[in-house]
């Protein structure tokens, strides 16, 4: 499966990949709400992008970052949410 | 009526803007407050210059108690009082205009999470607005078809739901999904909160923002070299029809007619249009010149017109007095090689060519530039006559020329300041 590159650009060029270990890549979102719409639409694809280019990838997670909430360019970032994924 | 200016409305849209950043919308919900007739709601102080607004946001108890859910609306009120420092005169209730500007200063600056859900059983996404720490208020459910919109467009739908429900506090659909967009790309894509100022810029940027936009009223403004943002705005106005090239160009006439003046009239066929080296005297003694117009100078060919001493408009042959003006500048500029050289074309005459009498050396010159004459009889050899002509002129510009300094000192005299 492929993504194009105005679909990688609208919702996986701001993913960051934290961790590839034990089989399992770890992703993070920037909010909550772009976890869960990658979680419901793409998942799957993206499990197979990642194996294909990894072949020890067998899984994929998902996290929010913990500076997601809107803050103001003046205040450092505080707190925050994380979740697991699947 | 309004009873803040501009400048105060926008100094107190960023003090709300910038303090409800920590709060919800609403206080935790205690129903211990409630029963001592305290309802929940926050209080934002905005300083003017001499008072001071109070801006109250609290829950509409009634809508909630007989709405049932989803709830059509956000159960929200707001006042917008304007007091004075000390709290003791009745407060002046802001106008409708100043009240909406206030409230979309609070919806853009409070914490308003926009929480997204998976729906198990349709698999849509639901969202629902925070308005404090206990109290959610569900507003809509993307449908699960629609996986395939764009991150601009899930920012439209979801602002056009929020909108619906907190219409009523804007003045429109363009201020309210305004502000709805920008908190949705906020909460659900993480995009920074912009600084007060963005919105309500202070007011040296507001006035330079109005020059910007303003017609241009002075002529040669200012060069500004203070800031840098004034330069940027004087540099992008559109040109103005500025006359700066008059004032060079009338001393340029001016400096090139006296330049003429001094040089003698043998100077003016010399830049006569056809042709344009050596035949001036030959065009001026073989054209028929069937008109009554004077010569025209250089000034009037090259830019515009001279100054008065120098494009006096010159009298026509029969109507020319006998002896130019005293104040004609022509008789002291005359060189002695001129002169000769037009006795010489007068005396190629035909008799009766002209009734003009004998005048002096001086007014004969004059005349001769001036008046049109009669064709002369055709030389033996042409190239001849025009390889005469041509070295007499030059000979006579090197002439004037040298003379030219001694002219202009006598210029400079004050008894000769009524002849310019």
């Amino acid at each position: 499966m492929e993504f194009g590159d105005d679909l990688y650009a609208r919702w996986f060029s701001r993913l960051e990949l934290t961790r590839a270990s034990g089989g399992e890549a770890l992703l993070m979102a920037p909010t909550k709400f772009m976890k869960l719409w990658i979680e419901a639409h793409y998942l799957q694809g993206l499990r197979a992008c990642l194996a294909a280019e990894f072949s020890e990838i067998d899984s994929v997670s998902i996290i929010v970052s913990e500076n997601h909430a809107p803050r103001s360019h003046l205040e450092a970032p505080t707190g925050g949410s994380a979740a697991a994924g699947d | 009526m309004s009873a803040l200016d501009r400048e105060d409305l926008s100094d107190v849209c960023r003090q709300i803007y910038k303090t409800a950043e920590n709060d919800f919308v609403l206080p935790p919900l205690l129903r211990d407050a409630n029963a001592l007739g305290q309802g929940p709601k926050h209080t934002y102080f905005g300083l003017t210059k001499n008072d001071c607004v109070r801006f109250i946001v609290e829950l509409d108890e009634a809508y909630l108690n007989r709405s049932s859910f989803p709830l059509s609306r956000l159960p929200l009120k707001f006042r917008c009082e304007l007091c004075d420092l000390d709290f003791k005169e009745t407060p002046v209730q802001l106008s409708q205009s100043e009240s909406r500007e206030l409230i979309r200063a609070f919806f853009l600056g409070v914490k308003t999470p926009i929480n997204a859900e998976l729906n198990p059983l349709t698999r849509g996404i639901k969202f629902s607005i925070q308005l404090s720490s206990s109290f959610f208020v569900e507003f809509a459910e993307l449908p699960a078809e629609n996986h395939k919109l764009a991150p601009e467009a899930i920012c439209r739908w979801v602002s056009g739901s929020l909108y619906e429900k907190s219409q009523e506090f804007f003045g429109g659909a363009q201020d309210g999904m305004a502000v709805w967009t920008a908190r949705t790309t906020q909460e659900l894509f993480g995009e920074p909160k912009p600084l007060p100022d963005t919105y309500w810029p202070h007011e040296p940027l507001r006035a330079a923002v109005a020059i910007e936009a303003a017609p241009i009223i002075a002529v040669n403004p200012p060069v500004p070299t203070f800031a840098a943002t004034d330069c940027r705005i004087i540099a992008q106005r559109p040109a103005a029809p500025i006359s700066v090239i008059e004032r060079p160009s009338r001393l340029h006439a001016a400096f090139a007619a006296m330049l003429v003046a001094m040089a003698g009239a043998s100077c003016l066929p010399l830049v006569a249009q056809t042709p344009p080296a050596v035949a001036p005297m030959k065009t001026a003694e073989s054209v028929p010149a069937p008109k009554k117009e004077a010569p025209v100078s250089i000034a009037r060919l090259d830019i515009e017109t001279p100054p008065t001493q120098v494009s006096r408009p010159e009298p026509l042959p029969e109507l020319a007095p006998a002896a130019a003006p005293i104040s004609s500048p022509m008789p002291e500029c005359v060189s002695p090689a001129l002169s000769g050289d037009v006795q010489q074309l007068e005396a190629a005459k035909p008799s009766g060519a002209t009734t003009v009498k004998p005048k002096p050396q001086a007014h004969k010159t004059v005349r001769a530039k001036t008046a049109p004459r009669p064709t002369q009889p055709q030389q033996a050899n042409p190239l001849v006559a025009v390889g005469r002509a041509a070295g007499k002129a030059v000979s006579t510009v090197v002439t004037n020329l040298q003379q030219l300094p001694n002219q202009l000192s006598a210029m400079m005299r004050p008894h000769r300041d009524q002849s310019f």
